[in-house]
């Protein structure tokens, strides 16, 4: 964690896990930020990540990004799960409203991404299984199609149309009430 | 009996020995990474209906008209979402029962993708009336899903509960097909629920933390004006090869749980516990 640290931080900083992609590059990250993926988590409480945990789905320059993702979200799990026993319940409210707003500042600027970066980060984020970085991303994705008519979406993504003009009409039937 | 706990290990060999994207692994970067072309099909078959299901009903609907695979993925969608709203059908899909006293539901719900909690069917309009009498609800459940943190099916529950105003007695029966998954590690982030000025008594069987369960029991926990006992109880109830779902019950993190939750609340939540071996129907009709 980049912030100056206190005694908590400096325990978790203590737990290093070592991931490697499958370009065979090492990142250095903390336990908390790890664990945001469940899969390393389980991997961690089965006690197999001595020697690093190679990740052959994932390239160093997706894993970056993953690790860009994790390390600004553990903090806000980290509030999540551990009590709030040392803030009165109105303070630590005020606390995570302004921090849940850089949160989104961040995920906007986040997903600033060509397409090809987008997908591998879907796939990155379903292997290592980050809920928070699956929806984000996948809701980019669904971003793209909203609003927007079967022919744009066909124009967009270079998708060709093979319904047959029967299979259209019935499509057109079934779900009327979606074209109303 | 044997079909099924092969059915069961069959299910667990799959939720163990495949990491989510093993089939992505073999359609990585296709099409889509020349940042032209981009095909549904390109991404992992368990992410396509999560994608459709970020849009409204309409322009998920609408996405059908695109191509072939877009209308697949459609009706493929379409029909978990129908299967997300089974508990509802209690509730609008059965004939005024104004009288009834006393219920009792079985319900199965089959699920491979995940569903959020946006999702959770809700009806729009009340039923008037139907359930002004009901005072002892009785839910069976059997949840068929790869991945039961992910599935948000009864926290329709929190909702419904307002269509039964007089209910003093609720009784969940929960079976996961997955004999071995994690607990839930996030806070219960209560749902949309009304407040409930009768609910006295709510006891859950199969209760295992996971993220719906947590969530419902919050609701409740916060809503419940009136509560007197809430009872949880980690051992599956439901007559159903209880043996092998009840092997590996994380307990010390259920108590954790059940007691971080009761100081949050200021409610007491009882973890039952009964014998572990003699998970048998005359158990089961004992709790029910």
């Amino acid at each position: 964690m980049a912030s100056a640290g206190s005694g908590d931080e400096k325990a978790a900083a203590a737990a290093m896990i070592t991931l490697i992609s499958s370009d065979n590059e090492k990142f250095e990250v903390t336990e908390a930020t790890a664990t945001l993926s469940q899969t390393i988590r389980h991997m961690i409480e089965d006690g197999c990540t001595d020697g690093g945990v190679p990740l052959p789905n994932v390239t160093s320059k997706i894993l970056a990004r993953v690790i860009e993702y994790c390390k600004k979200h553990a903090t806000a799990a980290a509030g999540e799960e551990g009590s709030s026993s040392s803030f009165s319940d109105a303070a630590f409210l005020e606390v995570d409203r302004a921090f849940l707003e850089e949160l989104e500042e961040f995920d906007d600027a986040f997903l600033e991404v060509d397409r090809a970066t987008l997908f591998d980060l879907i796939l990155a984020a379903n292997y290592l299984d980050i809920k928070g970085l699956l929806n984000l991303t996948c809701q980019k994705v669904a971003d793209s199609v909203k609003g927007k008519t079967p022919e744009q979406i066909r124009e967009m993504y270079n998708i060709v149309n093979d319904l047959t003009p029967e299979e259209e009409a019935e499509i057109r039937r079934e779900t009327q009430w979606a074209f109303e | 009996m044997e079909s099924l706990s092969m059915l069961q290990q069959q299910q667990q060999r799959r939720m163990e020995g495949e990491p989510a994207s093993k089939r992505s692994r073999l359609e990585h970067h296709r099409g889509f990474s020349d940042g032209s072309s981009f095909h549904m099909e390109d991404l992992p078959e368990e992410i396509q209906p999560l994608v459709l299901s970020l849009l409204s009903l309409k322009e998920a609907a609408s996405t059908s008209l695109v191509s072939k695979n877009w209308r697949k993925l459609w009706t493929r969608t379409w029909l978990e979402e129908d299967n997300n709203k089974v508990l509802g059908h209690v509730f609008h899909g059965i004939p005024s029962i104004s009288a009834v006293k006393v219920l009792h539901v079985h319900a199965s719900m089959h699920t491979n993708y995940p569903v959020w909690s946006s999702q959770v069917h809700t009806l729009t309009t009340r039923p008037a009336c139907m359930f002004l009498n009901l005072r002892h609800l009785t839910y069976e459940i059997l949840f068929f899903t790869k991945a039961p943190n992910r599935y948000s099916g009864i926290l329709q529950l929190s909702q419904y509960l307002a269509f039964a105003p007089q209910l003093e007695t609720l009784e969940l029966h929960m079976l996961y097909h997955v004999s071995v998954s994690r607990c839930w590690h996030g806070e219960g982030v209560s749902y949309s629920m009304h407040r409930h000025d009768h609910l006295k008594t709510v006891y859950m069987s199969g209760f295992r933390c996971y993220r719906a369960q947590v969530e419902l029991l919050c609701s409740i926990l916060e809503m419940g004006a009136v509560l007197e006992q809430v009872t949880i109880e980690p051992m599956v109830r439901i007559p159903y090869s209880c043996d092998l779902l009840n092997l590996g019950i994380p307990r010390d993190k259920i108590y954790e749980w059940a007691h971080r939750t009761s100081e949050r609340f200021g409610k007491v939540i009882t973890v039952a516990e009964r014998p572990e071996q003699r998970c048998s129907y005359a158990i089961s009709v004992e709790c029910l």
